[in-house]
């Protein structure tokens, strides 16, 4: 897992919405870093990334939620769907690789099955044992992981398309400008005091 | 109100996340339970906890004002038992103490607040006071915040499960146009399904034409109203009215099950709620009953001797131990330092109460609550570093990265075996021995981490670490580190 940015500027005196404003600012610049990301549907890593800065991201809005209101809310919420989508995606690509390693075990297990049987075959049982390789009975266990596989390569690129789909959608609306308003305006229901009063 | 003539009358309060409810009962001369005097309130007191984690001051002023009228109508009819008690609502929300105070205070009813396995105890017997409860049966008690599951046989209880899945919760969380989209209606399904699904890990649910699906409380009921069959509905039905929910607004809706907007507007989620049951269970009929709270509330009350002082009258506050301390809210005017400081405790406060779920592991969500505490934690204490004194701040940071380390195997595994299962009951028996052998896998790692990971968080809890962190961080210790952290 990538490392957090690190937020350097915090004053541990100042009034807690200032450094709030400040770790936001860092966690919504680490989101964005990873935007490139979004129109490589083969970048699993990077996208893998990008949900844990969304994750990051979430978890600042909510600790400092008195700070940022009601505009906080909404961010979370948004912020909340893109880490589930990017979580779904994620999933998949857990899924396809541990199917993939099982696939990949049980057909290395069933090559020894056939070089051991042939290893110790009379030439005449020969090709019913070659033929019982390129024919597996019903019951062989290939059959489930390839089936398995197959669906979570069709469900990884629905989840891919879902997320792309958000994403457009967020940013037709302007999340990034709101997050980024949230990170320098005061607190809406209290404006800062003027230093000249 | 009905009053009658009995030498005892009990009233019995249940406080949901969608109503409050009152029920008023005496026994009869054949010890069994008469109930009159039913009045509802919907109040939707859990409206925004999963949001906010807390009550929102609007509702509990508005379930305040219904107690005190339920109060009143319960004495007048001669009461002299009122027993009251909160389900998910106030279970899951911060404030639930504090509001639990204000309830005993400004009404003089004391609520207990009841969790999962007692709400389906009662809601049990409570039914089994007017059905005859023979063969398998599934009761499933649906209401705003959670659901409770009975499955039991000839009578016989043979397990209960609460989870964290509600009408409320669904509508908060999938539906936003009115009436909803089929698209919600199918998401909201979609999700009840899969906590189901989690279920069926810890209780076996039966599954056949021949088991008996009862479903209580107000979407059952209403769920009849929709449909011309009574007390009983073949599963397509259910199908059919989620179907008219796409098309219904909450105020037809309301007009037509003859209940206020508000319980209208929640009801989609609670019949897609019971249509992802019914797919799971394969029932073909699905039986509706009332919720059978306020009736197990009432036997066990009337078992009981009278109380010897009623609580008429409201009587001031009295110091007494809450269940979850209220944390504090972080306000804009403290000093970083100190708000982080709060912050931090409470946090860690949430991850010792959650601990204990995930060592016991009868569900699965026991660790992932651990982990979203833990990462909870995380975030605090990642950015109020720069706050304390590194010599003692950083091992406490690192045991809490280390917590959701030691999580990470057990949780990861978790999910794929829930999808795994899920994704054997969609294909052809022919792809189960593939996915089989996938499951006894991946199910043997996920043992070996388990023992591990039970291993290290009980000897968290046991350990010298929560000292340390009550040191640092709680009230009592946060002025010995204060003058030391000035300097940082």
């Amino acid at each position: 897992m990538t490392r957090a940015w690190p937020v350097s500027n915090i004053d541990p005196d100042a009034p807690t919405d200032v450094n709030a404003r400040k770790v936001l600012a860092v966690r919504i610049a680490e989101l964005y870093s990873y935007e490139p990301a979004v129109t490589e549907p083969a970048w699993s890593h990077e996208l893998h990334d990008m949900r844990i800065a969304a994750k990051r991201l979430r978890y600042t809005l909510e600790l400092f939620a008195p700070q940022f209101g009601e505009h906080g809310k909404r961010q979370t919420d948004r912020i909340k769907q893109v880490q589930e989508a990017l979580g779904n995606l994620h999933d998949r690509d857990v899924e396809i690789e541990m199917v993939g390693a099982e696939l990949g075990a049980a057909m290395a297990d069933e090559a020894e099955r056939v070089r051991t049987e042939l290893a110790k075959a009379s030439p005449q049982d020969m090709p019913a044992i070659a033929t019982s390789a390129l024919r597996p009975p019903p019951d062989d266990v290939r059959r489930g992981l390839i089936t398995l596989l197959s669906l979570a390569h069709a469900d990884r690129q629905q989840a891919y398309e879902s997320f792309t789909s958000l994403w457009r959608t967020l940013s037709e609306e302007g999340m990034r400008r709101d997050l980024v308003a949230l990170s320098i305006a005061p607190r809406p229901d209290r404006p800062e005091a003027s230093t000249q009063a | 109100m009905v009053t009658d003539a009995s030498p005892r009358v009990a009233a019995a309060i249940d406080i949901g996340s969608n109503s409050v409810k009152m029920s008023l009962g005496r026994l009869n001369d054949d010890g069994k339970l008469e109930e009159f005097g039913q009045v509802a309130d919907v109040v939707r007191l859990g409206q925004g906890v999963d949001r906010t984690g807390e009550l929102d001051p609007e509702r509990v002023e508005a379930a305040i004002t219904t107690l005190k009228r339920f109060a009143g109508e319960a004495r007048e009819a001669g009461a002299t038992d009122i027993v009251a008690v909160a389900t998910e609502a106030t279970r899951a929300a911060r404030n639930g103490g504090e509001f639990l105070e204000r309830v005993r205070r400004d009404t003089g009813i004391e609520v207990r607040v009841i969790g999962g396995d007692e709400e389906a105890s009662l809601t049990f017997r409570g039914l089994a006071t007017d059905t005859e409860l023979t063969g398998h049966v599934v009761v499933a008690d649906i209401g705003g915040g959670s659901t409770e599951f009975v499955v039991a046989n000839d009578g016989v209880v043979l397990g209960s499960r609460s989870t964290p899945l509600g009408s409320g919760r669904l509508t908060e969380r999938f539906v936003t146009t009115d009436p909803p989209t089929p698209e919600a209606l199918a998401q909201a399904q979609a999700e009840a399904d899969g906590v189901i699904g989690r279920l069926t890990r810890s209780l076996k649910l039966p599954r056949g034409e021949g088991v008996r699906l009862i479903v209580v409380g107000g979407t059952g009921e209403y769920l009849a109203r929709m449909t011309a069959q009574e007390r009983t509905l073949d599963r397509r039905a259910v199908q059919n009215v989620l179907g008219k929910m796409a098309v219904l607004n909450a105020a037809e809706l309301a007009e037509i099950i003859e209940a206020p907007e508000a319980r209208a507007r929640v009801l989609p989620s609670g019949v897609a709620i019971v249509a992802a049951i019914a797919g799971r269970v394969l029932a073909t009929r699905i039986e509706t009953a009332r919720s059978g709270i306020r009736s197990g509330l009432l036997l066990e009350t009337l078992a009981r001797p009278p109380s010897i002082e009623k609580p008429r009258k409201a009587r001031p506050a009295k110091t007494r131990k809450e269940p979850a301390p209220a944390p504090k809210p972080t306000e804009q005017d403290v000093v970083f330092r100190e708000a982080m400081r709060t912050l931090i405790h409470d946090r860690w406060q949430e991850l010792w109460k959650a601990m204990p779920a995930a060592i016991e592991g009868s569900t699965s969500e026991g660790v992932h609550d651990v982990r979203v505490a833990s990462r909870r934690l995380r975030a605090a204490m990642d950015v109020a570093a720069p706050a304390f004194p590194r010599g003692w701040y950083k091992p406490l940071h690192r045991s809490a990265k280390d917590i959701t380390g030691s999580l990470g195997e057990v949780r990861d595994r978790d999910v794929i075996l829930e999808r795994l299962q899920e994704q054997r009951a969609a294909v052809a028996p022919a792809d189960w021995p593939g996915i089989d052998r996938l499951i006894t896998r991946i199910d043997g790692e996920r043992i070996v981490a388990r023992a591990a990971m039970e291993a290290y968080l009980a000897n968290l809890m046991h350990g010298s670490l929560r000292d340390e962190v009550e040191r640092r961080f709680g009230q009592k210790g946060s002025s010995e580190t204060r003058d030391s952290e000035a300097n940082t």
